[in-house]
């Protein structure tokens, strides 16, 4: 649809008046700096006249606390800013970490970097790190290209799920980077993993304990297990860094408080979190939400009941009105809207009503 | 940055039609105007590229015009196209970069890289205006001199194109070279420069291509002159000026405080060999007066107008409506007429104002735009007369002594009393969204788009036509006005001190020109400091040196920025020569005030500096009053 028509569809939902309308510039403006790149939009269709389309399924009374939601609340990531997160975190994360342990280990001061970056064990560090990703929002490729040639096809990886075939490669591809660098380096194994993911809204799916049977689960305990077989990790001296590119503060204290239980009960070295772009509490739509826009969030008939299923009680609610986990997010990543923010954001076109930025579940729904 | 062929769409050529004659001229013209007054885009039509796209389009309707003005300049030629080589270099990057010093090698090194960058800007200038592209071989271009360039030491006179761009960027090459290394630049690499060679050899210089002879006429821009070191700037003007170039060589910086002593006293040596324009001066100081500005404004308006599809029309001021309706009028007159009633209310029963007040009545059964203005005018002129100490007959007052006190002074002031009285509309219209732009191609479009969003607005709502009314333009500009105002803090490095001064500037503005017998008629909308003033100002007192420093430095970044508008102030019997400080026509808006320049007050340094550190203050006369 043509911006005009977009927006004065949207004038029409939205009843504006002359005075109201000059609104439109602003959110003209978002959209085309960011919101029209949302890659789940359907074809041919643009954020204006979604836009037009979600506020109409809402009470009149309503749209304007709609609106605000969109105008004031919302917290969209774009595709170039996730890409410039993943660009800084080989040299202002991985590196500043190899520094910092060869630092320590030899007992240098941590600001005579030349002479840290000219040990023999900062490049041995490097050639023996290990890049996973956790999902397929990691941009492991992206990364790798970040780092200027110091991280081979070989030490890393999309999945964290790795077959013996692919352990074996990488071990090869190891000794053979090892003895190229002169080490003297006594075993072949890596010994820093770093576990790359994009986004974690309430980080269960990292880490979570299950009651029922007294057990932990998540990706942490499958990659903590696989890695202590002890053929791909030097068992002895060996560190886990999660790196989160865009994180909530109730994912990061509730990774950090059960990867300290869970890693300290199964005698594993503890799991270093690093996040990059930390979404702090007051983002969440529960303490500084207006009146209407509670009302909003709330009415039960602006909710679809198929929405929430058994995946959702395991965030411990009910339903997911607020998301996964009562997150309570009003974040969009550019490529697919996370379950943690709010249903009137992500849900699927099929139900009634749709999201704004309705999302692709990586759960089969339906 | 638009391409070649959109920038000559764009441009608008009244400005060429606005250049005076002599710039043209061997000699050193210096342009000045603050950011967005038009300096860049004005030199940039003077480049290759922009002439080769004007000269392809030349059969385009919409650049008839522009064409036209080029070839009255002998910049373009009917038959052989493109006649001036527009030789445009930066100073935004580089030469900062040499190391300060009075040092005679980093002179040296200063004119080298000038040197160097004309002469390589030219032969790359001159390939494209042979239609060379950037791989093809300069080679073809040959080079031959006119005799007395033959002594230049610094500049090889080369007889092809290319050598002489492969030289250039040697030099270029050694002078950084030279900055990187600690030793001393080696002699051998480095000719000696004691002058700027360059505009020697580009107006002795003469290109040929394929047989024939390249763009006689040379022109030698040098743009953000601002950026340059003090010292190179200084070193740079005198010595062009003392080479008394046979080609004109525009030098173009931002109105500013170049040395501390520049802002405030910039009547330097004008004379045949240096010149200095104003542009924001040039459209309101020149024939046509703000006219000639509302021309320009116009045009560029419109062109714009024509590269869009959202509002269907050609002109941008068909958009603009300037006459109210009956029902417009209406509302506005019977808040005015019950104030009318309640204001005359105490002169009642005096013979003296019969006469008038009948007048006055009469109108009041009139309601139009006409009869409003005289109801005010008349309230100006009652209140005046009544301000008058002599005594006097208590004969009524004749309607013939009416006409011959309102002026249009008068009634200017009372279009204003009206505005802020009744509600009457006061800025809209074209001429004063132009007068609102203080001659600033910037602040015009700022001001434009902040309209063009509200017919954007108008056509979100399918409103059945695309037109804003006089109380929608003012709304929309006023908006625009206080958003202006707003930004200043976070546009200025003293941006709190700035919009405090601003403030109370305003509010001082605003009080002499609503007093009730409008004395100052239309308005005061700036504020002068005498000679003995600015001396104050150029030299604070040890006791105030820190205030009186800042208050120099937040004056001159105003005065950069267009928020303060400087008019020097001739002496007369009473009073001594001065400089008005007037206010940014934008920032009058939204205090209100008229547009016209003229109507100021004395103040003193230590105002300012009241104003500045404390803002808005009352006046003793209010604060008496509020007791």
């Amino acid at each position: 649809m043509r911006d005009e028509n977009a927006i004065q569809l949207l004038a029409k939902v939205m009843s504006w008046t002359e005075d109201s309308a000059l609104q439109v510039r602003s959110l003209q403006l978002l959209a085309d700096f960011k919101y029209d790149s949302y890659q789940r939009f359907g074809p041919g269709r643009k954020f204006i006249e979604s836009l037009a389309l979600w506020l109409n399924q809402f009470d009149p009374s309503d749209r304007e606390a709609a609106l605000e939601l969109v105008r004031d609340k919302l917290v969209f990531l774009s595709d170039d800013e996730l890409s410039h997160l993943v660009t800084t975190a080989y040299p202002d994360l991985v590196i500043q970490e190899r520094l910092r342990i060869v630092a320590e280990e030899n007992a240098i001061p941590l600001h005579r970097v030349r002479e840290i970056a000219s040990h023999p064990r900062f490049n041995e560090l490097r050639i023996k790190s290990l890049f996973l990703g956790l999902s397929d929002g990691a941009r492991t490729n992206e990364l790798r290209r970040a780092s200027f040639g110091e991280i081979s096809n070989e030490q890393i990886w999309q999945a964290y799920e790795l077959g013996d075939n692919k352990v074996d490669d990488m071990l090869e591809e190891l000794k053979d980077a090892l003895e190229q660098a002169g080490s003297n380096s006594e075993q072949s194994r890596f010994n820093l993993i770093w576990l790359l993911d994009d986004f974690s809204g309430s980080g269960n799916t990292y880490i979570r304990y299950d009651t029922k049977n007294r057990r932990f689960k998540g990706k942490l305990q499958k990659i903590y297990s696989r890695l202590h077989r002890g053929d791909l990790v030097d068992r002895s001296n060996y560190e886990v860094y999660l790196l989160l590119y865009v994180a909530t503060r109730q994912a990061i204290d509730h990774i950090e408080y059960w990867a300290e239980r869970f890693t300290s009960e199964k005698g594993y070295k503890p799991l270093q979190l690093r996040v990059l772009c930390p979404i702090e509490n007051e983002v969440r739509l529960v303490d500084s939400m207006s009146a209407p826009l509670l009302k909003l969030i709330h009415a039960q008939k602006n909710y679809d009941e198929r929405a929430h299923d058994k995946h959702t009680l395991v965030g411990g609610t009910e339903d997911a009105r607020l998301g996964f986990a009562g997150c309570a997010l009003p974040v969009v990543l550019a490529h697919n809207t996370p379950n943690n923010s709010i249903y009137l954001l992500w849900g699927p076109e099929l139900l009634k009503p749709f999201g704004l930025f309705p999302r692709v579940s990586r759960h089969r729904e339906f | 940055m638009t391409s070649d062929n959109d920038f000559v769409r764009l441009f608008s050529p009244k400005i060429v039609e606005r250049l005076e004659d002599d710039t043209f001229e061997g000699g050193v013209h210096i342009l000045r105007s603050s950011p967005g007054g038009g300096k860049t885009t004005l030199l940039r039509a003077f480049t290759p590229p922009a002439l080769n796209a004007f000269w392809s389009a030349r059969k385009t309707p919409d650049l008839a015009d522009s064409y036209q003005r080029l070839v009255a300049r002998g910049v373009l030629d009917q038959s052989h196209g493109p006649q001036l080589l527009g030789v445009l270099l930066s100073c935004a990057a580089g030469y900062a970069d040499l190391p300060p010093g009075a040092d005679i090698e980093q002179d040296t090194l200063f004119r080298a890289l000038l040197d160097c960058r004309v002469v390589l800007r030219a032969v790359r200038s001159i390939g494209l205006l042979a239609g060379l592209g950037p791989d093809d071989d300069l080679a073809q271009i040959t080079l031959s001199y006119d005799p007395s360039v033959a002594d230049l030491r610094g500049i090889p006179l080369l007889r092809d194109a290319a050598q002489m761009a492969r030289w250039a960027e040697e030099v270029e090459q050694n002078v950084y070279t030279s900055l990187d290394s600690f030793r001393k630049p080696d002699d051998s690499s480095m000719p000696a420069h004691f002058r700027f060679e360059s505009v020697l050899w580009l107006q002795a210089v003469a290109f040929e291509f394929q047989g024939r002879a390249l763009a006689p006429k040379r022109l030698l821009m040098i743009d953000d002159v601002q950026r340059l070191r003090k010292k190179q700037r200084d070193l740079l003007i005198d010595e062009l000026t003392v080479l008394r170039p046979s080609i004109p060589v525009w030098l173009s910086e931002r109105t500013i405080a170049m040395g501390d002593d520049d802002l405030l006293s910039q009547g330097v040596r004008d004379g045949r060999e240096i010149r200095h324009y104003n542009l924001e001066e040039m459209w309101s100081l020149s024939k046509g007066g703000a006219q000639s500005f509302v021309g320009f404004a116009q045009n560029i308006l419109d062109r714009r107008m024509k590269r869009q599809d959202t509002v269907a029309s050609s002109a941008f001021s068909q958009c603009l409506r300037t006459e109210f309706n009956a029902q417009e009028i209406r509302s506005i007159f019977d808040k005015a007429v019950s104030q009318y009633t309640e204001s005359s209310s105490r002169l009642r029963g005096r013979a003296r104002y019969e006469g008038w007040l009948a007048k006055a009545d009469r109108l009041t059964e009139d309601p139009s735009w006409e009869s409003l203005l005289d109801l005010y005018s008349i309230q100006i002129l009652l209140s005046r007369d009544e301000k008058r100490r002599q005594m006097t007959l208590d004969l009524s007052l004749s309607d013939e002594e009416l006409e011959e006190r309102d002026s249009s002074q008068v009634r200017g002031a009372a279009e204003l009393f009206a505005s802020q009285g009744a509600g009457l509309p006061y800025y809209f219209g074209l001429d004063r969204l132009c007068a609102m732009a203080s001659s600033n191609v910037d602040e015009l479009l700022f001001l434009a788009s902040e309209l063009y969003v509200g017919l954007q607005a108008r056509q979100a709502v399918r409103k059945p036509d695309l037109i804003l009314s006089p109380s929608d333009q003012e709304k929309l500009l006023k908006a625009a006005a206080k958003k202006k105002r707003n930004f200043i803090p976070r546009n200025h490095s003293r941006g709190s001190n700035a919009q405090r001064l601003l403030d109370a500037v305003g509010a001082f503005c605003k009080d002499k020109t609503f007093a009730p017998n409008a004395p100052y008629a239309p308005g005061v909308t700036g504020v002068r400091l005498s000679q003995q003033e600015l001396h104050r100002l150029n030299n604070p007192r040890p006791s105030v040196g820190q205030s009186g420093m800042a208050l120099r430095k937040v004056i001159a970044e105003c005065v950069a920025e267009n928020l303060l508008i400087i008019r020097n102030s001739s002496a007369s019997t009473s009073r001594d020569s001065g400089q008005v400080f007037y206010l940014n026509r934008t920032l009058c808006a939204h205090y209100d005030l008229p547009l016209q320049f003229g109507g100021w007050q004395d103040v003193t340094v230590v105002n300012l500096e009241e104003w500045m550190n404390l803002g808005v203050v009352q006046t003793r006369r209010r604060r008496l009053e509020s007791l």
